[in-house]
Formats: C-alpha cells, structure tokens, sequence
C-alpha cells in the first residue's frame, strides 16, 4: 500500500506562514499524492487551537483529487504535538459524502468531532482514537449505515476527557447498530472495560465476529473471568486482544489456555493512593 | 606539571578518569572538590568535575549553585594551571540564559527561549496566550540534570493544564527525584509552578521531538578537541529526556539517521564549541524536530561527558581527555599559550 504522512512541523507554521489553510493545497501539489492509497495528515499547524474543519472543507472541495484515497488517518500526532483530547477535529459528514472510494477512516481526537448521518456503501473500517469517546459520536455509528463495515475500533476513554456514555449507551448501541459484515470489534481504553466485555459478550456480534478487541482499558478479572466462560462457546472468535489490561497472573495464565490467539502484553498494577486502587486506561489525555 | 582531577571521591567519573589514566600509564593526582585550593598545587594540567548536588530539596539548589559559583571564582583565580575546561567558561554555559544568548548571537539554531523570569503561574498563562503557544519548557536558569525542569502544557481555550517534572511534593518540600510524574491535579499543578517559577527561570517553546519506536528522543553529543567523540540518544516516554530519570539510552546506529542529519548534528556542535573557546569538551543536548530532523541545541553542559554507554565500554572520553592533558603536560605550556 502506498501511503504517506502529510503534517506541518513547528517552523512551518510558526515562521513560514503555513496552517489548516494551506495544508490541502500543498498536499495537492505534491505529485506523489496522485499515487497513494492512503494519505495520513498530522499536524496542521495548532491543533489544539485550530480545528481541521478546513482541511476536511478543502478535501471535500476537491473531491475529485482525492477520489484514489482509499484510507484516510486524520490527526496523527503525538503527545508531543498535542494532547488527544486538545486535538481540535471536525465534522466528517460532508467528508464521508464526497468520498464514496473510501475504505478506511481513522480518527484521533474526538473534541468537536462530528458526523451527523452517517451512510456509506463502501467503508469497511472506522478506527477512533479518543480519550474520551462522547455520546453524540457513538449514537451518530450506531445509527449508521455501513454495509461494508469490517473493523470498528473506538476507543471509549474516560469521563474527564470526554466518555460521557452509560454502559446502558454502549448496550443499546450495541442492539441498535447494524453492521452485517463486522468481523473485527473494539471497544477499547475504556475506565469501565469489565462491564463493556459483559455488554459486548451478550451482543448479536459476539456470534459474528472473528476478532475482539478489548485492549487498553481498564479491564480486570471480572471482564477476565467473562471471557473465560464465554470465549469458548464462540468458535468464530479467532483472536482476542488483551494487550493492557489489569488481570492477575492467575487469570493471564487460564486465558492464555484459550484456543485463540490472546494478546496478553503490557499487565498492569493500579495506582495506590489512601486505600484507594486507581485504574487508568492507556490514553487519559 | 602534574595533571590533576579535581572532583567528587567514590564518583564514576573519578574511578573511570583515573581508570583511563591508568590503562595509559599516565600518573594523575586526585584532589576532593570541596578541598582544592589551587594555591596548594604547583602548576598542573587540571580537570574539574562537578560536585554533587547533596540535597534533593530543591530549595537548596539556588544555595548549592552559590557555592559552585564561588568555587568556580576561586579556581579561575589561579593562572598557573591549565585547565582542560576553563572555570569561567563552565560558568557561562551553566548560566542558561548566557549560554543561549551566545549562541543566538554566532547564529546557531537554538530552543527558542519566550521570556525569562516570569514570577508566577498567571503571568505564564498570559504569556502563552499572548504567544499563541500551549507548551513550554520551564527551567531554572542555574541547574544541572533535569532538576527543577517542567513540561508545562496549557489550553487557554478550556484552561486544561498538564504537568511533566521530577520535583515531588513531599509535605511542604519539593524534593528533586529520579521519577517522572504527570500531572493534571490543578491544585498541584499551581503549588509547583509557583515556587519554581520565581527560582529565575528561562521559559522555552516546547518543540515536538523525533520519535523511534513510539517514544521521542534527543541527542547528547560529547565533543572534545574539536571532534565529535560520542553521540548518543536519549529517549524517553514524557518529555523529558535526561539519563538520569531512568530514560532510556539508545546508540545512534539503532535510529537509522539519514548521513545528512548526522552531518547537520556535528557542524551545529562544532559550531556551538567555537562560541565557548574555553571548553575543551562538552555534552551537548541536541534536539531534532519531529518532521524535518533539524538539529537544535538545547543546552551546552561544560562538564557532561559522563556516557555509562562509554565508561563500561572503551572509555574513551575520558581515554582521550588523559591524552590530551598528558600531551599539555609534557609540553609544559599553559592552555592559553596554545593557541
């Protein structure tokens, strides 16, 4: 796959006059771009300040330049750049619209981040990488329509950076969302792991998918214990990722017997502080 | 003449500086730091080392750096001895706001500092919107490693703040540890600015850093005589980057630079020792930004040639410290009749 990274570092911007302004047009001049499939855009000069809703405006503008694009990752930036939840994203309706070809989306931050209605014949994959997931985002992919939808990874995050659902949101969210092709999904970095394994065990998925992805989160031997009793009884269930998690070694042991491939990497110890055990997900800024 | 090591007994640095002396056969005298006089020795080829800094208290650092001071005076009033690095020059680099002024004024890229000695918390919050900036680093103009240094991040738009340091707050102390915390408590956040923001402070743009494998990095670069002698990188999973915070170091070769780049790095850190003739050596910290690799010079250390990556290797820095000292002795001149 040819792709590449499209961002403007701090001199770009703060001395040489570039922003969300230019970064399209500069994009477009440049002649590798007619030959990518994917085009990954970083920084477009202050996110945290800036939203993208240009850059996603100037895509759309000139639709027909990005017609080849089949994977768009937009807001690859690091902590360095920017905090995720400082990233300033926009609203990807008329994005999604104007891009019928578009295969995969990926997403990272989720302050002002839109999508209205959603409907796409073509989309396979929607990845968010979020600190804090809001409500809005989550209603706007279960209403979605989303034939093709393959891989559905959100990373749920946690309340003080924006993950204001219920895990009764996440249930229903699960029920209503109809996603026939879905083999792949995540539902990730979230404080309240334990109880979205329960959900997402008892969901219609469960009977679909081939991988599960429940990494990065809060998750402990309540979840640990589910998935033991469960996983089992659905042989479609290939792979199971684990990766950050809070699991005794006892439990790590027992899962590792599954007869899946279980990504168990990166355990954890909570944070001790006044008799209290604080969890943290991976992404909490 | 007699080459001297002035420094602390039990260091690294002594063991491997007289271990290099040794393997070479070359006799070197040792005299603890807080014991020299220069009055007491007849004209010798000299290396200082730096002290320890003996207390974690932070607020004990400005008292420490006094006394450095003074002793820096004291060993610079002597001209019989040749140093390897002058003392008046291991003063001006130490002294952030010179060193940085120096180098911006012979033209070299440099961390942009945005002001110096901003009293309080408010006061840099308004500076940063009036820069239009949302991070910076804030370090004590008189310190060595990363001690009282923050990462400091701050979104006017939603007054989020987010804290990277080394200073624990212990009761009432801020003590200066090996553990890099985040903070977000903006209570704590307040309490630590605020008593390290009127310690004299420079204020420099946070620049996003190179990154290998997920976590960014930096260089320090030793450079000796004129050459690049050891390169190594620094990473780290927070912002800051110094060794001693349990960062991880990583030889150059592993990060697969462009030549171009290592090219760029050594004339910036050529160039950065012609502006300070007075040192001999140096460590050099060396940023590359995120995008394009270009070298900036974060810091100029006129004592930081202590690499474990060297020391437990060829220690050769200090094999070639030795050499260079021998040679000066043996030649009998003094390093101001060299040039």
């Amino acid at each position: 796959m040819n792709s590449k990274r499209y961002a403007y570092s701090y001199e770009d911007w703060e001395d040489n006059g570039k922003s969300d302004k230019t970064l399209v047009s500069d994009i477009l001049e440049d002649k590798e771009f007619y030959s990518l499939d994917e085009l990954i855009i970083g920084s477009w000069g202050e996110a945290w300040d800036v939203s993208c809703q240009q850059v996603l405006d100037d895509i759309v503008l000139n639709a027909d330049k990005f017609s080849h694009i089949k994977y768009l990752f937009i807001g690859d930036m690091d902590s360095e750049e920017s905090e995720v939840s400082w990233i300033a994203q926009g609203n990807y309706n008329a994005l999604l619209k104007a891009l019928p070809n578009l295969k995969g989306l990926t997403i990272k931050g989720s302050t002002d981040l839109e999508f209205g209605e959603i409907n796409h014949e073509n989309l396979e994959s929607i990845e968010i990488i979020s600190g804090g997931l809001p409500l809005s985002v989550i209603h706007s992919i279960a209403n979605a329509k989303l034939p093709k939808l393959n891989k559905l990874l959100l990373y749920l995050g946690v309340e003080n950076y924006g993950f204001d659902a219920s895990i009764e949101d996440i249930e229903d969210f699960l029920t209503n969302s109809d996603f026939p092709s879905l083999s792949y999904l995540g539902l990730t970095n979230c404080e309240i792991q334990d109880e979205v394994t329960k959900v997402v065990l008892d969901s219609k998925y469960i009977n679909q998918i081939e991988v599960l992805d429940l990494s990065n989160g809060c998750l402990k031997d309540t979840g640990g214990e589910l998935l033991l009793n469960n996983i089992p009884n659905y042989p479609n269930i290939k792979k199971l990722n684990l990766e950050y998690h809070y699991l005794s070694n006892e439990m790590m042991k027992k899962l590792a017997n599954l007869s899946v491939e279980v990504n168990l990497n990166s355990q954890n110890e909570p944070y001790s502080y006044d008799d209290t055990l604080y969890y943290d997900p991976l992404i909490t800024e | 003449m007699n080459l001297l090591l002035v420094g602390e007994p039990n260091s690294r640095r002594t063991q491997y500086f007289l271990r290099a002396a040794a393997d070479q056969r070359v006799d070197a005298l040792f005299c603890n730091i807080h014991e020299f006089h220069p009055e007491c020795y007849s004209p010798s080829v000299v290396k200082i080392d730096p002290p320890h800094f003996p207390n974690y208290e932070l607020s004990s650092m400005n008292e420490f750096l006094c006394s450095y001071d003074n002793m820096m005076n004291l060993f610079s009033g002597d001209l019989r001895h040749t140093y390897l690095n002058e003392p008046k020059a291991i003063q001006l680099v130490l002294n952030k706001l010179q060193c940085k002024q120096e180098l911006e004024k012979n033209m070299l890229p440099v961390t942009k500092m945005l002001a110096y000695h901003i009293k309080n918390q408010q006061e840099l919050q308004e500076l940063l919107y009036e820069k239009h900036c949302s991070s910076v680093f804030i370090k004590p103009n008189f310190s060595s490693g990363a001690a009282g240094v923050l990462a400091y991040k701050f979104n006017y738009k939603t007054n989020q703040q987010v804290l990277y340091t080394s200073c624990h707050q212990i009761n009432e102390t801020l003590v200066n540890t090996r553990n890099l915390q985040r903070l977000e408590n903006p209570g704590m956040i307040s309490s630590i600015l605020n008593r390290i923001l009127p310690m004299e402070t420079i204020i420099e743009r946070w620049y996003p850093k190179a990154v290998f494998k997920g976590c960014c990095f930096d260089l320090r670069v030793v450079m000796q005589f004129g050459k690049m002698d050891y390169m190594i990188a620094r990473q780290s999973n927070g912002p800051i980057t110094n060794l001693q915070l349990n960062n991880g170091a990583l030889p150059i070769s592993q990060l697969e630079l462009p030549e171009r780049v290592i090219g760029e790095v050594e004339e910036v850190c050529k160039k950065t020792m012609r502006v300070f003739p007075g040192l001999q050596y140096a460590g050099i910290d060396v940023l590359l930004s995120k995008e394009e690799l270009k070298p900036y010079v974060i810091e100029v250390n006129g004592q930081g040639d202590l690499i474990y990556q060297d020391i437990f290797h060829e220690n050769r820095i200090y094999k070639n410290q030795i050499h260079w000292c021998d040679q000066r002795r043996k030649n009998g001149t003094r390093k101001a009749d060299i040039k």
